[in-house]
């Protein structure tokens, strides 16, 4: 337990961190940008709007920072996030709690999906060293150093048109309204399967490398030796003896990296204008829309920290050692 | 910070036990990099990116913002890589691009290199509460995701030119070669040569200097080479979503200008895959030298020592763990039934009937 | 009694193929017979313990068996050649005839599963007809045999101490009650304490269920109070062989004498300590003749240029053979102890 708690007072102590960026940054921002745009829509907004943002920009005179701070976490606690420009007057909570199901979805699933898949064939590559899948490895590393928006550009290029059963764009058929029955579904699967695959294809090959010298190095300790030595079958000394080793640094390399992999999917979105935060990000680039930004990153960042949480109890329930006796 | 075990062999597979070899021990062969094949053909490559990156701008056949009468070409003997919707020529957009694309990868790697010696060799030295903070400090920066901080930083500062956002990348990718650094740094420490420089008095920054930084050169290098990597890719990314400034011409601002003029609906590939198998081809070519620089520092990775290999005697053997092949010089009367005898495999000949 | 339960003829061991290779083990002829131990010495590099990792076929790549014969005699049956055997025969063998003790139990033994999964995944690879309650009735006998509390049984190697945990191996080699355990420094990583309790534990499990034993090690002093016999090695050679009690009061091989001299006497007067000067020859670069002309005291203008054969000495007793030129073989060697 007490590696538990110890993670969790790291990740709490990360999320401060990335409030308290999130705090400074508009800081820098020189105020007139912000501040003729809030005027801009001077007449829409009520009081507590107006209020709100001069909070999140530090508009706000009048205060000590020490005081804006300790306002800035009062509005975070009411989950006020400010309202977005781009789709004024919607909150920024609104905005994200519409897209960050869409990013969950093809970014949470995708990343596990190929995170196993790889490992997999890892396995298979490390365990039998120099076979056809060896061959492969070059073929990987070409495809891992190729920008995941680009290749999704060329599968849009290839794979969708007039006819074709790939869409290029979207989260779901432009006329359906978003419901919980098959068609919808449906559709959004179908929409969802070339950035599902353009994610896969340059994410998986670099745990099949990782997973592949994990096995390799794993291959060569000594419990190894043992188990063929004791006469276990081929199966039993690769699956319950190398790869069960080897998933440990590879879990925690998972984890680690995740921070890299979102940053990554999440521009995958743009290129097929899918309904996630990547697009939204993408969007509110383009409008300077800086209230949507910072809730945005805010709301990446929790969700990437709740993934190694996760990360973090795969790991425990794997490795008795790092279990406390009793 | 309690990490879990296994995370410091995650990002070395040599694991402790390797780190120095390469350095101390091996006097006689200078730079073995240049004898793995995966590293030279990576060095080359990027040798090749590198004389296009000085010499590019010269070669270029047209101004890269030119614009002319040929709009949206296909590829041809004129314009080898097509041109724009405005008629600018793609293939100087390449050549000329390239500089811009080398200089800020190369810069953010060697910030955050500079960093992550700095942090992480101190953190492993010093140890204590030293150790602590600054591995704290190391892992907020790899948990927190580093593209979208990178992207509400530079939305943040109004015009972002190459030096800032090579020094932005740089400011922000510098976590994992640190966590690395300390690692290897920590099981240095406790290496016979170091304890004994340390008994002897030297100082501690000495000690650091020659005995502990000469013992990281390829995990410094493999880390620098990383961060390359995710420095060309992250700026390619802030072109191509339009946050860094556009003006002078990278890859990613192709990118960019092709997404936006709707090159794909136009059919316009050539917009696009140029671009593209330039950034593949450098990412390739970087993790080329990494893999060869893995191998060295830790000689499981190797291919050759696996696989079938061929005896002297013509008969091809797998090596396998677990199963030392049996190469016996092949006898009379074993040679001749081998193929009747039809066993389930070649590789683990019997010696003797 | 000398019915013979293992034969090691001409064993060859090389690491690598081709122009590349080195020779770590060469033409080595042993015999061990049932219910004796033979101890194996010599410094690191010797190529003992490629030696017992060829013969097992356990040598991980690059390490190839490039010539020979490991003659194993069952119990029953006709003698078998280990080096002929196709992955499946040669599983069935292992453990079932032979098990090793490895060297560092710390790494032996998988960190991520309990002791039990670990020991009653022999018994279900071996003994595929036996019950759930059977094999765990044997781990647990095979424990009480080794003196750890049976309740220890789920608990993860993490969990144990060192002596502990190499006792824990011993157990698992005694699982299948095989003829031979080969033991490859079983106590070098543990203390001085330690090492004398498991070996006395150890020379009793060995009275009582009389199983042959290789004991590998680098230390002498240790094979001396414990072995039966003793072979030598150095440079990939076995140079001297005798009954441990005869090596001890006189070693032939200038070597065995070196060796015996770099630790006290165990008992009688007391003997200056020297060891040996210089160090054990570059495999990739053996010196021509006898490989330890260089660090050797006596040597003579014959040693530089001739390999002396391993064969009885004219000027001994029988039952002992030595590779020196100081002492001329009496015979062509047999390889095989009379």
């Amino acid at each position: 337990m007490r590696f538990l708690l110890q993670r969790l007072a790291f990740y709490l102590f990360t999320v401060w961190a990335a409030i308290t960026i999130n705090f400074f940054l508009p800081r820098l921002i020189p105020g007139d940008p912000v501040r003729s745009l809030i005027a801009r829509y001077q007449g829409q907004l009520s009081t507590d709007a107006i209020d709100s943002l001069y909070v999140l920009f530090g508009l706000d005179q009048e205060r000590s920072l020490w005081g804006q701070y300790v306002d800035y976490w009062a509005q975070l606690l009411r989950g006020d996030l400010g309202l977005s420009f781009t789709f004024f007057p919607t909150p920024v909570s609104d905005v994200i709690g519409n897209a960050l199901p869409w990013t969950v979805a093809l970014v949470g699933i995708t990343t596990l999906v190929s995170f196993a898949l790889g490992t997999g064939l890892g396995v298979l590559a490390g365990w039998r060293r120099g076979s056809w899948l060896d061959g492969l490895l070059p073929v990987t590393t070409f495809l891992s150093s190729i920008p995941y928006f680009w290749l999704g550009l060329v599968a849009i290029a290839l794979l969708t048109g007039p006819g074709s059963f790939f869409p290029s764009s979207g989260g779901y058929e432009p006329g359906l309204v978003p419901a919980f029955d098959t068609i919808f579904l449906g559709s959004a699967l179908q929409h969802s399967l070339l950035p599902a695959a353009t994610i896969l294809v340059s994410s998986m090959s670099g745990w099949v490398l990782s997973m592949r010298n994990m096995m390799v190095t794993v291959a060569a300790e000594d419990y190894i030796t043992v188990a063929h030595a004791k006469g276990l079958g081929e199966r039993r000394v690769a699956l319950h003896y190398a790869a069960r080793n080897a998933l440990l640094p590879n879990i925690s390399g998972f984890a680690l990296s995740l921070g890299f992999i979102v940053g990554g999917t999440l521009l995958v979105e743009i290129v097929f204008s899918y309904p996630g935060l990547g697009f939204q990000l993408f969007q509110a680039v383009g409008a300077k829309d800086y209230p949507l930004l910072q809730g945005i990153f805010l709301i990446i960042t929790v969700s990437v920290l709740v993934a190694n949480l996760l990360a973090d109890l795969a790991y425990l329930a794997l490795d008795p050692r790092t279990r406390k006796e009793g | 910070m309690a990490v879990p075990a296994g995370t410091v062999d995650a990002a070395t597979p040599a694991g402790p036990a390797t780190v120095g070899t390469g350095v101390r021990h091996r006097p006689g062969r200078r730079l073995p990099l240049l004898r793995n094949r995966k590293a030279m053909t990576g060095l080359i490559t990027l040798g090749f990116f590198a004389v296009v990156a000085v010499i590019g701008p010269w070669l270029a056949p047209y101004d890269p913002g030119r614009r002319s009468a040929d709009l949206l070409q296909p590829p041809s003997g004129q314009h080898w890589f097509g041109t724009t919707h405005l008629g600018q020529d793609i293939f100087s957009q390449v050549l000329v691009g390239t500089r811009g694309v080398l200089l800020v990868g190369f810069t953010a790697g060697i910030v955050a290199t500079l960093l992550a010696v700095v942090v992480g060799v101190t953190a492993g030295h010093l140890g204590g509460v030293a150790d602590e903070s600054l591995s704290v400090l190391s892992n907020v920066f790899l948990v927190i995701p580093a593209l979208p901080l990178i992207i509400i930083v530079s939305a943040a500062i109004p015009e972002s030119g190459d030096l800032t956002i090579a020094l932005l990348i740089g400011l922000t990718s510098w976590a994992w070669g640190a966590r690395v650094l300390r690692a290897q740094t920590l099981s240095l420490r406790r290496r016979d040569f170091v304890e004994a420089a340390r008994a002897t008095g030297e100082s501690t920054w000495r000690i650091i200097a020659f005995e502990v930084l000469p013992n990281l050169t390829a995990v410094i290098s493999s880390g620098f080479i990383g961060t390359v990597i995710f420095a060309v890719m992250s700026q390619i990314t802030l072109a191509f979503i339009g946050i860094s400034s556009i003006s002078p011409w990278n890859w990613g601002t192709i990118l960019y200008w092709a997404q936006s003029q709707q090159a794909l609906a136009q059919g316009a590939w050539w917009w696009f895959v140029p671009a593209g198998l330039a950034i593949a081809l450098l990412g390739t070519a970087l993790a080329l030298v990494n893999f060869g620089i893995d191998e060295l520092v830790s000689p499981r990775l190797r291919t050759s020592g696996s696989g079938p290999i061929r005896t002297p005697d013509g008969r091809t053997v797998r090596m396998r763990t677990g199963f030392t092949p049996v190469l016996a010089p092949a006898q009379p009367q074993s040679r001749q039934p081998r193929r009747q005898r039809r066993r389930p495999t070649t590789a683990r000949r019997p010696s003797r009937e | 009694m000398s019915s013979p339960v293992l034969e090691i003829r001409n064993l060859c061991v090389d690491y690598g193929v081709g122009a590349t290779a080195v020779r770590a083990v060469r033409d080595v002829d042993l015999t061990l017979h049932r219910g004796q131990v033979l101890g194996l010495a010599g410094e690191s590099g010797s190529g003992k313990s490629t030696l017992a990792y060829g013969l097992t076929r356990l040598l991980p790549p690059p390490g190839v068996v490039t010539g020979g014969q490991v003659i194993y005699h069952p119990p029953a049956g006709a003698p078998v050649d280990v080096l002929a055997m196709t992955p499946a025969q040669l599983r069935r063998f292992r453990w079932a005839e032979t098990a090793v003790v490895f060297q560092g139990a710390m790494n032996s033994l998988n960190p991520v599963h309990r002791i039990s999964t670990q020991l009653l995944d022999v018994l279900k690879a071996h003994r595929p007809t036996s019950t759930a309650v059977g094999r765990r009735e044997r781990a647990r006998e095979v424990l009480r045999l080794v003196g750890i509390p049976t309740d220890r049984l789920d608990a993860y190697p993490h969990q144990l101490s060192g002596g502990m945990r190499q006792r824990v191996m011993i157990a698992m080699a005694l699982l299948l009650e095989p003829q031979l355990v080969i033991m490859d420094e079983p106590t070098t990583a543990l203390d001085v304490v330690m090492q004398r309790q498991i070996l006395g534990e150890l020379a009793q499990l060995r009275q009582r269920l009389e199983f042959a034993v290789l004991f590998i090690t680098h230390d002498l002093s240790l094979l001396v109070e414990f072995s039966d016999h003793i072979a030598i090695m150095y440079g990939g050679r076995v140079v001297e062989q005798a009954a441990s009690d005869r090596l001890y009061q006189q070693a032939l091989h200038p070597y065995t004498e070196g060796l015996l001299q770099s630790f006290p006497a165990l008992r009688g007067p007391r003997r200056t300590l020297t060891g040996i000067p210089g160090s054990p020859p570059d495999l990739r670069a053996m010196p021509t003749g006898c490989a330890f002309h260089p660090r050797c005291p006596y040597a003579l203008d014959v040693c530089r240029s001739r390999l002396p054969p391993l064969g009885r000495p004219a000027d001994s007793h029988a039952g002992r053979t030595v590779a020196c030129w100081l002492h001329p073989t009496a015979e062509p060697a047999t390889g095989t102890r009379p």
